[in-house]
């Protein structure tokens, strides 16, 4: 068996998008862990290698020079904090819709949402894997889930 | 607090992740405020969509295949794939166990399930004994009361060390039922700690650590019997534990 090897591919494969590319990263980061595993000195081996991961996606999405716009935290900031009766009317949202919105979102707010929601990992957690103080983990999420309520608001997921 | 400064923590609420007298000011705010509440709900809603709709995805078979070759290949540039399968997975455990450490256990691959199932019900065992106060049905120290206790009620008998010159003094033993057998639980104390020891007959290996809900679990074989220990102790006291019983 391979420890860790299901959270370790839904990371990669949020974070790329694509399953080849998460085959890729996937191999090269449990190389890196095997490789450096000596260096290793925490307590928690998942998160060690969530982290080693998360920088072989970061290291592949440089070298695709991927097409995005490159992320700004300002930019994408919420205006208002006022929710709209339309986000506030989100209900059961059709799994489509919901796969493309987290896709949509910036590459640094979707790591935050998938290691959140799907790995329920803690904000401690989250903030040792990225390497980030945990008030922005905070902030990060907290304007994920906003952008995720927009998007679904206007695919028309709404009761 | 008014709904400016709380709307900013309502996620973190919602993710149980502020300090217990900001949670309180929260849902004290909750109750009294339509808007903020209906936000609340609202992200309430998204996270349940999220964690039971979103795709969780699984690692393909392959990828397992080819990461063995590889880290193989890796080790040792000249290694042909004709390498028998043990050879890496000699060179892959020390790997594995490092990864393992205070996440999972490590186990068979055909264990998984099972053993992860029997860590869950071991853990529901003792959190249940504590709380009903019904650690045990037999009181001794003395082993050579208890071993005996278990004569007439399980089909094996459990090896019951004495451990309070090392500071494990025993406090008695009950039966229990996990794995959909009778199982021997042996309770013993460290200062204000309980250890709940499960053993019986078992032929599949285990072997690892695993921490859940604030408990520590240990298991290990040894001669023909699983053993499964619990506690809120620290981690080096259990392993300590462990090790003195022949972990």
């Amino acid at each position: 068996m391979v420890p860790h090897l299901d959270a370790a591919y839904n990371l990669a494969r949020w974070l790329t998008r694509r399953a080849d590319e998460a085959d890729e990263v996937v191999q090269e980061a449990y190389l890196r862990a095997f490789r450096y595993f000596e260096s290793f000195t925490g307590s928690d081996g998942r998160v060690w290698l969530m982290a080693i991961v998360r920088n072989c996606c970061l290291s592949s999405y440089r070298r695709r020079k991927s097409d995005e716009v490159p992320f700004d935290e300002r930019s994408h900031g919420v205006e208002s904090g006022q929710s709209t009766p339309e986000n506030q009317l989100l209900k059961r949202a059709s799994a489509r819709s919901l796969h493309d919105c987290i896709e949509a979102l910036p590459l640094e707010y979707r790591e935050t949402l998938v290691m959140r929601e799907l790995e329920e990992f803690s904000y401690k957690r989250i903030a040792e894997v990225t390497a980030l103080p945990i008030g922005t983990v905070m902030s990060r999420l907290s304007r994920a889930r906003k952008r995720l309520q927009d998007c679904m608001a206007a695919k028309g997921e709404k009761q | 607090m008014n709904c400016s400064s709380v709307e900013p923590l309502i996620g973190a609420a919602l993710d149980g992740e502020l300090e217990p007298s900001q949670q309180f000011q929260i849902s004290e705010h909750l109750e009294n405020c339509l808007s903020c509440k209906t936000a609340y709900r609202d992200l309430e809603q998204l996270q349940e969509d999220i964690r039971s709709r979103a795709t969780y995805h699984r690692a393909p078979d392959p990828l397992m295949e080819r990461l063995r070759t590889s880290i193989r290949e890796e080790h040792n540039p000249s290694v042909r794939r004709a390498q028998p399968p043990w050879k890496w997975m000699a060179i892959a455990a020390s790997v594995l166990l490092l990864l393992s450490i205070g996440g999972n256990l490590l186990l068979s691959k055909r264990g998984v399930s099972e053993n992860q199932l029997i860590a869950q019900e071991v853990l529901s065992e003792h959190v249940r004994a504590m709380l009903t106060n019904h650690q045990v049905d037999v009181i001794s120290s003395d082993r050579h009361t208890v071993k005996p206790w278990f004569g007439d009620k399980l089909d094996f008998s459990p090896d019951v060390k004495d451990l309070a010159a090392r500071g494990f003094p025993l406090v008695g033993g009950r039966v229990e039922y996990i794995g959909q057998r009778p199982v021997a639980a042996l309770v013993f104390q460290r200062s204000k700690h309980v250890i709940s020891l499960f053993t019986w007959p078992a032929g599949s290996s285990v072997n690892g650590v695993r921490s859940q809900n604030g408990y520590h679990l240990v298991a290990w074989n040894k001669d023909g019997m699983a053993y499964w220990a619990i506690s809120d102790l620290s981690l080096d006291d259990l392993e300590l534990f462990s090790r003195l019983y022949g972990g």
